[in-house]
């Protein structure tokens, strides 16, 4: 068969990260081409070059016939290539027909041909074995059909090639299974398409082929008959790294957190843990996984519709992040810019944030700048967290040092339970280090940890404890032992089961 | 002097050195602006817009602001003059005051409980507040004509004396010091600041967000309402419809002029007061020499834009080096 995408030595080098490091590989026609890789592995970047976002620094892409290297998005459309981003670039104003023609509605005149506009959009639609009426306002749209709206709009480019970058991250199974329908019609209609997810699962149902990046590296490209999980996740993860040596495990220490069969939503399904004093529980698993949703619950951000959570001994309901402080719960976000930092405060405010209400005096006035100050030492030099003068605007520090700042801030009201997520995410590794030896250090000291992370070799070498979540569910309870990247990516993609809590 | 120093003696000095300069100039062009009757009007009429301004930094460093001030303003003046005209003075500062406040609570309510946009929320009670007032009042003016002695009582607050210093002066230093020690020595202080600058990473640290914007709405409305019994004690008496009439540009043009950021989370009090001061000695200024008084408004609009656009050139050469370096 020939090839409609032929990728040569493609790279792409970023401020202080080589993203895609001379990949090759080829997309054949009429074919369904699965792209896997773990956090960072260069899918996005692949994608954002194929659709125009950016350019690549080396090498050759040829589509169709022709090299191409596309300077906008724009560009990429009209030779034939669709990206379906996980974020849908639709108008939720608009109707589902002005949406598929936006920006090149036929015309009768200088007016909208509507009926036109309308039929051509049904035909679409009909295509795809879809029933949506194309003059539904999209708002009202669930996710899958959004979906369905812009794979339409990638039909009506006539594209030649569609990009799905984890096209069934927000679906549920029905939608998904659905959708691989699709996948199936699109390709017996000619097109050829780039399926690009974690699933392992999934892209085993869909693909013909499936590519293996690493690193930014090319890995390898696999006939789905001459392959098999176990292969492709050897592949993913690639490292032989054996665990490293157990570190005290707190397994006699008194339980600090349990939480049983809790439930919000879609994303967190029938979830029990329990952590001890002293224990770093590592909570690892891809995008979407409801890693992020199970550290939210616990600091009272989301309103939990059922289970249990007992802190201490004591049954509690956490219904606000005040209340999660009160009780002893400290929190850093993976949103640092977000939810952390107070932009245009000092250093020193930002640091005390939490714990300014008990430094005041009667009747609420004449704070105790004294020992407000001495707080903000004793963790500078626990930290050793950099700036020039307290009254700095926290702006102006590095990452690694805002970081450690909001460390601090969730460390100053004494909390017993610290849910860290991302802790070392975008920071130096001079930073990480000293943030991890801290948390080893909290440990000792009788803290109990949960650190949610998409670094696998974190994961590992800091958590006593590890489970792994796949579609809101936990997949995996996993000792130190049983503590290898091939486990927790095999668990984290929903391919294996390990363990239980009783 | 090279650029970064003027930048940075403009940012501490700036609206200081106006005010001297403007005083300066208006002392050789005017023989009667440098006289005690004179002092006693601008300062008049600074205090009315710089106290409700003190109130208004806050709610904008908390990021919010409030447009109904205006009329609070009037709702506050004629409740006040008509409980004045039948019982003692403490009773109709208290019902001034108190309605003040209370509207204040209630734009915070609606705000935070009902999750409605500020700006709309402050809109509509502008006019919900105005109408109220017309209504109150049946659209008529009201002369505060009673007993002699509480007449005189009232009078006190708008044009009396404390050690020889006019009252509105007074209050306008009080006020000035309350909040003052509010943003700097209170924890409330803080969590303003915090909710002003990232309200989600205020959640995040467990501060109570609805509380604070409520508290801040609250104050807002109290100003307002002092400011309202000063201005009603100067005329001793209140007209509903025209009372405040864009009160609420000026106090929040006065704030910005100040420094106090329109993003939130950095506050510039006493800005604000230099800022009132300012508009007061320009309008007097104005005055002075005979210009028509639609002229002030030309003035203004004209003193804020300088302000603004000074400010504007500041941030785009005075950035140090390093700043740049974390915004990529």
């Amino acid at each position: 068969m020939d090839s409609i995408l032929q990728l040569t030595a493609v790279t792409k080098v970023f401020p202080g990260v080589k993203a895609l490091d001379s990949v090759s590989f080829d997309v054949a026609e009429g074919e369904v081409h699965s792209l896997v890789g773990e956090n960072g592995a260069g899918k996005s970047t692949l994608i954002k070059i194929l659709g125009g976002v950016f350019a690549a620094d080396s090498g050759k892409i040829i589509f169709g016939n022709k090299q191409i290297n596309f300077r906008s998005t724009h560009q990429s459309q009209l030779s034939g290539i669709s990206v379906i981003f996980q974020e849908f670039n639709l108008l939720p104003d608009l109707s589902v027909a002005e949406n598929i023609y936006i920006g090149r509605e036929p015309k009768k005149g200088p007016f909208i041909d509507w009926r036109k506009i309308t039929a051509d959009s049904e035909a679409i639609l009909k295509q795809l074995g879809v029933e949506i009426d194309p003059k539904t306002i999209v708002e009202g749209l669930s996710v899958a059909e959004k979906q369905m709206v812009e794979i339409a709009k990638a039909l009506s480019f006539k594209a030649k090639l569609i990009i799905m970058d984890e096209p069934t991250a927000a679906l549920s199974e029905r939608e998904a299974e659905k959708l691989f329908e699709i996948v199936r019609t699109l390709k017996l209609q000619g097109a050829a398409i780039l399926f690009v997810s974690h699933r392992l699962k999934e892209v085993f149902a869909v693909s013909d082929r499936i590519t293996v990046l690493r690193d930014g590296r090319f890995i390898a490209t696999k006939d789905v008959r001459q392959t098999d999980e176990e292969e492709i996740i050897r592949f993913m993860v690639g490292r032989d790294i054996k665990s490293s040596f157990a570190k005290n495990s707190g397994h006699s220490q008194a339980i600090t957190l349990s939480v049983r069969n809790l439930n919000f939503q879609n994303s967190l399904k029938n979830i029990s843990f329990d952590v001890r004093r002293g224990q770093i529980l590592g909570v690892a698993g891809l995008m979407g996984c409801g890693k992020t949703q199970l550290a939210e619950a616990l600091y009272g951000l989301l309103p939990i519709e059922c289970g249990e959570i007992t802190l201490d001994g004591r049954q509690t309901k956490i219904n606000s992040p005040r209340k999660a402080i009160e009780m002893g719960i400290g929190f850093v976000s993976e949103e640092r810019k977000e939810n952390g930092v107070f932009p245009g405060l000092s250093v020193l405010h930002n640091l005390t944030i939490t714990i300014i209400g008990k430094l005041s005096g009667r009747l609420g006035i004449r704070l105790n700048f004294q020992k407000e100050r001495d707080t903000l030492t004793s963790y500078t030099n626990r930290l050793d967290i950099r700036y020039h003068r307290p009254q700095q605007e926290i702006d102006f520090l590095s990452g690694g040092n805002q970081q450690k700042v909001l460390l601090a801030r969730a460390l100053a009201s004494d909390c017993k339970l610290l849910i860290l997520c991302e802790p070392t995410r975008g920071i130096d590794v001079g930073a990480k280090a000293e943030i991890h030896s801290l948390m080893n250090e909290l440990a000792k000291k009788g803290v109990a940890i949960i650190m949610i992370s998409s670094d696998l070799p974190e994961v590992i070498s800091m958590s006593d404890r590890c489970i792994t979540m796949y579609r809101g569910r936990i997949t995996g309870y996993l000792s130190k032992e049983q503590m290898t990247e091939t486990n927790i990516v095999a668990c984290a993609v929903g391919q294996k089961i390990i363990g239980s809590e009783n | 002097m090279n650029q970064q120093q003027f930048w940075k003696i403009w940012e501490r000095f700036g609206l200081f050195i106006v005010i001297i300069i403007g005083i300066i100039g208006l002392s050789l062009s005017s023989p009667n602006f440098a006289t005690l009757t004179n002092f006693k009007n601008f300062i008049n009429q600074a205090a009315v817009v710089a106290i409700a301004g003190a109130g208004m930094t806050l709610a904008i460093t908390s990021g919010g602001f409030d447009l109904s001030v205006g009329s609070v303003f009037a709702l506050a003046a004629c409740f006040g003059a008509k409980t004045l005209i039948e019982s003692p003075v403490l009773q109709s500062i208290a019902v001034s005051l108190a309605i003040g406040t209370g509207i204040g609570l209630l734009n915070g309510l609606i705000i935070t409980k009902l999750k409605v946009p500020t700006f709309i929320v402050t809109l509509a009670m502008m006019t919900i507040v105005r109408g109220a007032a017309l209504i109150y009042t049946k659209g008529r003016d009201i002369n505060i004509i009673t007993e002699p002695a509480r007449e005189a009582a009232y009078k006190f607050f708008g044009g009396g004396y404390i050690f020889s210093l006019p009252v509105p002066m007074v209050l306008m230093i009080a006020v000035f010091v309350v909040v003052y020690v509010i943003l700097n020595h209170t924890a409330f202080g803080r969590h303003i600041c915090a909710v002003g600058s990232n309200e989600q990473a205020a959640i995040y640290s467990g501060l109570n967000v609805d509380r604070v914007k409520i508290a801040v709405f609250a104050i807002v409305g109290l100003t307002t309402a002092i400011a309202a019994v000063i201005q009603t004690s100067q005329l001793m008496g209140v007209n509903s419809g025209t009372s405040g009439l864009g009160f609420e540009l000026q106090v929040i043009a006065v704030v910005v002029l100040g420094g106090t950021s329109l993003k939130g989370g950095k506050a510039r009090l006493f800005g604000t007061m230099a800022g009132a001061i300012l508009v007061a000695i320009a309008n007097n200024g104005l005055n002075l020499h005979n210009t028509p008084i639609f002229y002030q408004y030309l003035v203004f609009g004209i003193i804020l834009l300088l302000a603004v656009s000074m400010d504007g050139l500041k941030n785009k050469f005075y950035t140090p080096a390093w700043a740049w370096a974390q915004r990529v």
